[in-house]
Order: structure tokens, then C-alpha cells, then sequence
């Protein structure tokens, strides 16, 4: 006759946790802990504390849920060229000489002028105070679309200069509909975009003129590095330079 | 659990899955959709325990997301697509706690709130069972991000060790050890607090 398997110690009986919360014990060896844990109140304690753990994790906990727009969001940065992190908008940039910078500076100027003299100058803004230009001109000459965005725009937003020739009566009566609302922000921003776009293919032009043009004999042969130049996402949000990235490779 | 054999529906979804990816690879919009669909929600209940912050939740998820269609096609179909884009994120959850240690020193991760249960759960459970459950989460959140990791991913998630091994990129028996360790560690905090608790409702109910 088989002499009686010893009954398990309570080190034994913790040596054997792992293995039965897996479900990676073997049908005895599950009845051994069983007959363990039936008298032995410390062991019982502890793996009912485990499988509580189990339990809990397993059914989760209310996490909170990502926005409704997540999925729509992922598949139009997808559908963007430009890299796994773009831009909220179509980067608009472009690399620039310093002569076709100082020609990029005079376009933009000559666009922003009209509309600097009309509206008020904002207050307590470096960037703005830095930008503006003083002109001759009544307020009344301006455009009225250009009084009706610098009443909605915020005057913290650079890209307010670039609105003004571009609002029509209509588009003037949806910016008050949706005065303070995303749309209002979304339909602005669209339209920064595309007062930009003449610009930037005329500096383009100059940019590509200036690159025909052989340089002088005495010259260095690499000029000063290139900077990239009106983008409106670098004019509203300077990019971030101090926390780079970690390259994840994949 | 048991990694054993794929059965025959677990097949089949492989498959379906592996016809979604190379739809996806080739471009088709509603194939990515369908990916998205199926694994945002799983995916950022994992990236929260790891991160607890919403918004940094949900641009890691994007980015998870970007990155995985951008390497698809270094996708191998021996994993699942939920494999795979769960290893990124865990990737990225890395990277961010790292530059977060960089800017701020250490992470105390038992200093950030949970979410709040909602009202329906607050009905469908006692006061004892919510706070055993916010007990075990706070314990969780202590836990190193490895042994995190390889709890979530176990329990709540249902993966066997081998695919563990796969989404936090170590040995099988690496992830046993981080699964034995987090076990180890998480009872050593609820034992404490859990005792504590039990000899107050005993007080409780003996004075009721």
C-alpha cells in the first residue's frame, strides 16, 4: 500500500498561488491547495485577496473614454503626408533666402497695411506691437468685413491680420451666428490658410528667381541656413523647441 | 491563463483581422476605421492605468494608432493587430514617463486621482465593494510600469504570458516574474489596509 501524500505546508501551499490564480495547475495539485485553504485561515485570506485583485482588474474600473471625434481625428491625420504627428492644419512652409525674405516681409506688409490703420492697436501683445505698421487712413475706409473680424477675433491671435479683405456680408452674418463656437474658430483659421497661400506662392516665385540668379565670384558658395516662413500654425503657436520628442522605433 | 491552441473561431477572426490589415495597408479608409473601432476603447483603458492623465491618454492613442498604420507593413501576421498596437503604445507610455521623470524627478502616480464611479454603479454596489475596488486600483497604480503593465495585460486584457512577452518586448519568463512580483507587491499593500478595514466593520457591526 502507497504510503499518504503529506498534507501542505502553508510555504508550500504559497509556492502554488501563482500557478492556480494562472490556471496552470494540475487537477491534484488544485485539490491539495483547496484542502489547504479550507484549514488554514492565513492562506484562505491571502488567495482571497488575490483573486480579488483578479476579479477587480478583470471587470475593470470606469476609465475615462476618449472623445467622440477620436476615430475621425486618427483617420484624418492618417490621410495627411506629413509623418504619425501632423499639424492641425496643412503646414504651409517654405524655405527662404535672405533676399527673398526681405521681398516675403515687403508682401506681407503691403497686405497687412490697409487693415492695421482701421482697427485698434491691442494692448500689452510684443508680437502684435512688433508688427504693426503706422499708416495714414481713417477707420471708415476700412472694409467693414475687416471691422466685423476685429470685433470677433481675439485680439491675442496674430492671424486677425490676415482676415480682413477676405469677409463677404454672408460669411460676416455665419461668424456672428457662430460667434465664441469652434465653427467660427474652424472657418477662421480656413481662411488664414488661404490668405496665406497667395502669399506664399509669390514668395515662392522670389524665393525660386533668387535661386536662378548666379551668385557672385567672391561669394560664399552656401549661403546662411534656409528658415521656414509663414506658417500659420508657427505664427499662432511657436513651435516647441524645448521638450523634443523621443524617437519611437518601430 | 493558459496560452493553448488557437480554436477555429479564434482563427477565423485572425484571418478576418489579417484581410482588415492588408486593406488598411493598401490604403482603404474604412478598413482603418474598423481598426480604430475595434481597439480604441480597449486600448486607452490601458494607456490610462498607465498614464492616469486624459489628455496625454489620447494623444498617445493617436499616435499609437498613426504609427501602427504607418509600419504596417512591418506588420507580421504571426500577432494579433491588438499585439502589436498595444507594444507601441507601451512604447510611447515610456517615453512619456520618462520625459515626465526628466521634467518633474519621480512620478507619484498614488498622488492622481482615479476616475469617479458613475451614478449607475454607485447603485449597483455597496460601499464596501466600491472602496475594495478603489483599495486594489490605487494598489495598481503603485505598482512599477512593467508590473503594470503585465497585470493589466493579464487580467484585463486576457493575454496569455507569451503575448505579454511580445507587447512589453521580454523573456516569457521575465513577464511571470513581473506577474509574481506585482502579485507579491499588491498584496503587501492591501494586506495593511484591507485588515485595517475589516476590524472597522467588525466594530461597526458589533456596535449595529
Amino acid at each position: 500500500m502507497e504510503k499518504d501524500r503529506k498534507m501542505l505546508t502553508c510555504r508550500q501551499a504559497q509556492n502554488l498561488f501563482d500557478a492556480y490564480l494562472d490556471h496552470e495547475l494540475s487537477e491534484s495539485m488544485r485539490t491539495e491547495l483547496h484542502a489547504h485553504r479550507l484549514r488554514c485561515s492565513w492562506c484562505k485570506h491571502q488567495l482571497a485577496l488575490m483573486e480579488a485583485c483578479r476579479d477587480v482588474i478583470r471587470s475593470g474600473s470606469p476609465e475615462p473614454r476618449l472623445s467622440e471625434d477620436f476615430t475621425d481625428r486618427v483617420l484624418v491625420a492618417w490621410a495627411r503626408p506629413s509623418g504619425p504627428r501632423p499639424r492641425r492644419t496643412r503646414r504651409i512652409t517654405i524655405f527662404l533666402t535672405p533676399a527673398a525674405r526681405a521681398a516675403a516681409a515687403a508682401l506681407v506688409l503691403m497686405f497687412m497695411q490697409p487693415w492695421e490703420a482701421s482697427r485698434p492697436k491691442p494692448t500689452g501683445l510684443g508680437l502684435m506691437e512688433e508688427r504693426s505698421v503706422p499708416v495714414a487712413g481713417v477707420s471708415e475706409e476700412a472694409p467693414a468685413g475687416q471691422r466685423i473680424a476685429a470685433e470677433i477675433v481675439d485680439a491675442s491671435s496674430p492671424a486677425e491680420y490676415l482676415l480682413g479683405p477676405l469677409l463677404t456680408s454672408s460669411q460676416r452674418a455665419l461668424l456672428r451666428a457662430s460667434r465664441g463656437t469652434t465653427e467660427a474658430v474652424d472657418w477662421l483659421v480656413k481662411r488664414c490658410e488661404v490668405a496665406l497661400e497667395p502669399v506664399n506662392a509669390a514668395l515662392l516665385e522670389a524665393n525660386h528667381q533668387q535661386d536662378q540668379e548666379p551668385p557672385p565670384v567672391n561669394q560664399e558658395p552656401t549661403p546662411e541656413p534656409l528658415v521656414p516662413f509663414l506658417d500659420l500654425w508657427d505664427i499662432i503657436e511657436p513651435p516647441e523647441t524645448a521638450a523634443e520628442d523621443v524617437q519611437v522605433t518601430i | 491563463m493558459i496560452a493553448g491552441k488557437p480554436d477555429s473561431s479564434d482563427r477565423a477572426s485572425r484571418r478576418a483581422e489579417q484581410q482588415v490589415v492588408a486593406q488598411a495597408k493598401g490604403g482603404c479608409e474604412q478598413a482603418a476605421r474598423k481598426l480604430v473601432d475595434a481597439h480604441k476603447d480597449r486600448l486607452a483603458a490601458f494607456v490610462w492605468r498607465m498614464v492616469r492623465n486624459h489628455h496625454d491618454t489620447e494623444e498617445i492613442c493617436q499616435d499609437a494608432f498613426l504609427r501602427a498604420f504607418a509600419s504596417l507593413d512591418s506588420f507580421s501576421a504571426e500577432y494579433r493587430f491588438s499585439t502589436w498596437l498595444f507594444t507601441i503604445a507601451y512604447r510611447l507610455c515610456l517615453n512619456w514617463l520618462r520625459r515626465r521623470q526628466a521634467l518633474s524627478g519621480d512620478v507619484d502616480f498614488s498622488a492622481v486621482a482615479g476616475s469617479a464611479p458613475d451614478a449607475a454603479e454607485r447603485a449597483a454596489e455597496s460601499e464596501e465593494a466600491r472602496h475594495l475596488k478603489s483599495l486594489i486600483w490605487n494598489a495598481v497604480s503603485q505598482l512599477p510600469m512593467p508590473q503594470r503593465a503585465a497585470v493589466l495585460l493579464f487580467y484585463r486584457e486576457g493575454q496569455s504570458c507569451q503575448d505579454i512577452a511580445a507587447v512589453l518586448e521580454m523573456p516569457v519568463a521575465t513577464v511571470k516574474s513581473h506577474l509574481h512580483r506585482a502579485r507579491a507587491r499588491l498584496r503587501d499593500l492591501l494586506e495593511p489596509a484591507v485588515a485595517d478595514d475589516w476590524s472597522r466593520l467588525k466594530v461597526l457591526s458589533g456596535t449595529a
